[in-house]
């Protein structure tokens, strides 16, 4: 039976890879949200027996912490005030207002055809600081309900994007 | 989905208010992982369009709902308390007109006051303080 590697050795192995994983998604806040996955794997402490098992585990902890991340930022970007109506955040960067326009308009799309509850979820979610508990309660659902719906709208949106090549890629 | 996670404790766990343990499962659960990775992509792909995303009439709904919420609780005290404010300044004893010639000794003693109003000030006082547990209540829930 395998010994498994101690935590250091996982840690310093994968510490490249998920600083460049963090990088392509949140360039600037990459380097703090790396320390914050390493520090819930040191609290969490783990044992795994393979080095993929604690790659998975260790880009599992990033994810969620990046998707927080997104949760923040978007809820702090939606606290500004728009200038000429609703277009996307302006950007530098020709390109990537091209492309948030476009995104906007297929996730708009895709809301609007949706039934409301789901696309309230989806919004709630996305965009403010509610937890599903909470979004549950306002809807005057159970749990559950409110995960399926977040579940379905995430799906017809992810489709929806991925169909127009509007997605990042899942690069670890 | 055979994964009877990936729907529900998955979702969430990104909330942080599954067990931590669940994220050795979502390591490990295919199924698990592709929800991860799809709504990070879309999570990501949102950041920079947040802002129009009709957060406004979201926040809007909800500051409504919460409105009629206290407008409704506010009215329930409020009619709690003109209840309470009535009964307690309500004059307990008649005043009565007795004519000149009356004889006095022929008068009936007074009857002892009831109970009841004192019954009726306890209920009051108890709904009131139903209203203000249950306004409490939603305060720490909001």
């Amino acid at each position: 039976m395998p010994t498994s590697a101690p935590l250091g050795q996982h840690i310093e192995r994968n510490q490249h890879d998920l600083l460049v994983f963090l990088s392509r998604r949140a360039p600037r806040e990459a380097e703090e949200l790396a320390q914050e996955t390493w520090l819930r794997v040191a609290r969490a402490n783990p044992s795994f027996q393979d080095e993929s098992s604690f790659r998975a585990y260790a880009f599992t902890v990033a994810k969620r912490l990046l998707i927080d991340h997104y949760r923040r930022s978007a809820t702090r970007v939606s606290l500004v005030p728009l200038e000429g109506g609703r277009e996307p955040s302006s950007n530098s960067d020709p390109l990537g207002a091209a492309c948030a326009t476009q995104t906007l308009r297929v996730v708009q799309d895709v809301l609007d055809g949706l039934k409301p509850e789901l696309a309230e979820v989806f919004r709630l979610r996305t965009t403010t600081q509610m937890s599903f508990r909470a979004i549950a309660a306002h809807q005057a659902v159970g749990l559950n309900t409110a995960l399926g719906r977040m579940h379905q709208a995430t799906k017809a949106i992810q489709r929806a994007l991925n169909q127009q090549g509007l997605l990042p890629e899942v690069v670890q | 989905m055979s994964c009877e996670h990936a729907e529900s404790t998955t979702l969430l766990w990104l909330d942080g208010e599954a067990p931590e343990a669940h994220d050795l499962h979502v390591a490990a659960c295919a199924e698990c992982q592709e929800v991860i990775d799809g709504l990070e992509r879309v999570q990501h792909a949102l950041v920079p369009i947040a802002a129009a995303l009709g957060v406004a009439d979201v926040a809007a709904t909800v500051q409504v709902n919460n409105g009629f919420h206290f407008a409704r609780w506010g009215a329930a005290l409020a009619v709690a308390a003109s209840v309470l404010l009535a009964v307690r300044f309500m004059p307990l004893q008649a005043e009565v007109d007795v004519p000149a010639d009356t004889d006095l000794a022929s008068v009936q003693p007074l009857l002892p006051i009831s109970n009841s109003l004192y019954g009726d000030l306890d209920a009051g006082l108890e709904d009131l303080d139903v209203a203000l547990d249950s306004l409490a209540w939603d305060l720490n829930t909001l």
